[in-house]
């Protein structure tokens, strides 16, 4: 690839992060607080790439230029002039005349192509990770080393981790939690949820783990970029009431104990009701 | 797998424009059609990709490069920020003669370079090139990514439960680091690296000109190969069932092998990795300090970019010392820190 090419591609790479984070659609893929990096990035490209543009089409001008102007003395006899023209704008070994030129092997990556594949791929759009990679994400949703509380409804912090403390759930009827925190108390604190119905938001996905028919509720949890995204879901029996990556908010109840070693611990939850909801600007959980 | 459509064209080597006036096709017109023909395919290809396991890929592929590419952008600010403005003969002089000396001095001057491991692989081709020692160089190379202040703070976060992990993982990132430097002082030849034939453009010209052009092409290079990383990261996270995880913990020598082989194929952000470790349920600790050791310093997207950058025949030897090394210090550093 060419220096122009190169420096083009550097400006669309630029303006593809660049547009990404003003979108907003970098949620998609990594975590929000990424967001301020990748405009610098992005930006600091575009700068790079613009400048570099210009001067790799000076640098072509000034080569036709000085080529026509060789040609032509060539054609007007003066055959030594001619060449001296050329000699001085591209000089054989590529050495003297990079800063002007630049178009010699040891700079012109072949892997600066395969950057056009990210670049198309972001223009087909991905959408963010769904019910298929929960499907392929079968991991323990306990925490590590810490086995959950068990089958005790009346434990209200029994097994909890260090570090991990559940405040009491918001006031009001139905309170809003995030699914994962719910998974969490029903794991840890199920003293903490086995009587009152939450609300939780998250998409339509295949039942669990170990279990057979329902489905489930789930999110996607991730710490930097979608690669290491892991699944939050909650068991619902009976049928799905809206096709798979569905975003719903649901009131439902946790079964105290329903999750265990068996099905992953993804704990079971009777569900009063499901609505459709339009999918978050940022899908994923903390 | 189902890779997605289409692949770029091998390079052409576009010839020297010549001034015949023969009108002959070059990169630009190449990258041109390529980028016009891929957003034509979008509605044709709709149907394959949003297929459920294409579609992970996609998004995945998409995640890791996005991630990635900040820290990249960052890195070969650096690195042209060295061929640029900073002379040979300086570099020579800070760094010590000794590689005794220089070696761990290197791996310590890790902890300055925030961000994860993609930036630290073209900073450590523009070292080598400027006369730094390679085995120094190499040093710097696997310490940047390990031990730097972000990643010892994400790490201090994920393992609130246990922090012995942050030291833990602090002395296993910087030995493994100076062991691989050393070993490479005394075995590595230079010409397993790729041959040099010109550096980058430095004699002519104002400073910033020569900064511009390292950047483009350490960029180009460099991004060009984490594309190539990313892609096997996906193919891997879509491809390998986590299920077979689950059953790890009962030997602690299993979840060893096990979490090295995952720190290498899951070719996670070292800033990341603390957090995907600590909820890896049953794994021992000592497992997790394997994960958190390997992860930073060897995986298939850095093979893939060392592989690129500093040459195949490189990679080949580096990639397997490393790991075998990774693994024994975190091996090591868990027994002392944790006990059987």
């Amino acid at each position: 690839m060419d220096r122009l090419t190169q420096s083009i591609l550097l400006v669309l790479i630029g303006a593809v992060l660049t547009s990404l984070e003003l979108s907003g659609r970098f949620m998609l893929y990594v975590k929000a607080g990424v967001g301020p990096l990748l405009l610098a990035g992005g930006i600091a490209l575009l700068a790079v790439g613009a400048i570099s543009t210009a001067l790799a089409m000076r640098g072509r001008v000034r080569r036709l230029r000085a080529a026509a102007a060789a040609e032509a003395a060539v054609n007007g006899g003066d055959v030594a002039a001619g060449d001296a023209r050329a000699q001085q704008v591209a000089p054989p070994g590529g050495r003297g005349g990079a800063a002007h030129d630049g178009d010699h092997g040891g700079e012109r990556p072949w892997a600066a192509w395969l950057l056009l594949l990210p670049v198309l791929v972001v223009l087909w759009a991905p959408p963010a990770l769904g019910a298929d990679a929960v499907a392929r994400d079968s991991g323990s949703q306990a925490l590590s080393g810490t086995p959950p509380a068990g089958a005790d409804p009346t434990s209200v912090g029994a097994g909890q981790p260090p570090g991990m403390r559940f405040p009491p759930l918001p006031a009001g009827k139905n309170p809003v939690i995030p699914l994962k925190e719910l998974v969490q108390r029903a794991l840890y604190a199920p003293g903490s949820v086995s009587d009152t119905s939450v609300t939780v938001t998250g998409f339509i996905a295949a039942p669990a783990y170990g279990y057979t028919g329902g489905y489930s509720i789930a999110q996607l949890i991730i710490s930097c970029c979608a690669a290491d995204a892991r699944a939050m879901q909650i068991q619902v029996p009976g049928g799905a009431p809206f096709p798979q990556n569905t975003w719903v908010t649901a009131v439902l109840t946790v079964r105290p104990g329903s999750g265990t070693l068996a099905n992953g611990y993804v704990p079971e939850a009777t569900v009063t009701s499901v609505a459709k909801v339009r999918p978050p600007a940022d899908p994923y959980g903390r | 797998m189902a890779a997605p459509p289409p692949a770029p064209p091998p390079t052409m080597p576009t010839p020297r424009a010549t001034t015949r006036g023969a009108y002959r096709i070059g990169s630009l017109e190449i990258f041109l059609l390529v980028l016009i023909v891929g957003i034509a395919l979008r509605g044709p290809l709709s149907s394959v990709l949003h297929a459920g396991g294409v579609q992970t890929w996609l998004t995945i592929f998409v995640a890791v490069n996005v991630q990635a590419l900040p820290f990249l952008v960052l890195g070969v600010a650096i690195s042209g920020a060295i061929a640029a403005y900073v002379p040979a003969t300086v570099l020579a002089r800070l760094v010590p003669e000794r590689p005794i000396a220089a070696v761990p001095l290197a791996g310590l001057c890790g902890v300055a370079l925030p961000g994860c491991e993609c930036g630290s692989v073209p900073i450590a081709d523009r070292l080598i090139r400027r006369g730094v020692r390679p085995s120094a160089a190499l040093a710097f190379l696997l310490s940047a990514p390990a031990i730097n202040p972000v990643v010892l703070v994400a790490t201090a976060v994920a393992f609130q439960a246990d922090p012995r992990m942050v030291w833990a993982r602090l002395v296993a990132g910087l030995a493994t680091a100076v062991i691989v430097g050393l070993i490479w002082e005394r075995l590595g030849r230079p010409e397993w690296l790729r041959p040099r034939i010109r550096s980058a453009p430095e004699q002519d010209g104002p400073r910033w000109r020569a900064w511009v052009a390292a950047v483009r092409v350490d960029f180009a290079q460099a991004a060009g190969f984490l594309v190539i990383g990313a892609a096997s990261a996906a193919t891997l996270n879509v491809v390998v069932p986590r299920t077979w995880m689950q059953h790890v913990g009962s030997s602690v020598l299993l979840s060893v092998v096990v979490m090295a082989v995952l720190a290498f194929v899951m070719a996670l952000c070292s800033e990341a990795d603390a957090f995907v470790a600590v909820a890896l349920a049953g794994i021992p600790m000592i497992g997790k300090l394997v994960f958190l050791t390997v992860g930073p310093t060897v995986d298939v997207k850095l093979v893939a970019m060392q592989a690129g950058i500093l040459g195949r025949r490189f990679a080949v030897r580096f990639a397997p010392l490393t790991f075998l090394v990774a693994v024994t210090v975190g091996l090591i550093v868990g027994l002392v820190v944790w006990g059987m």
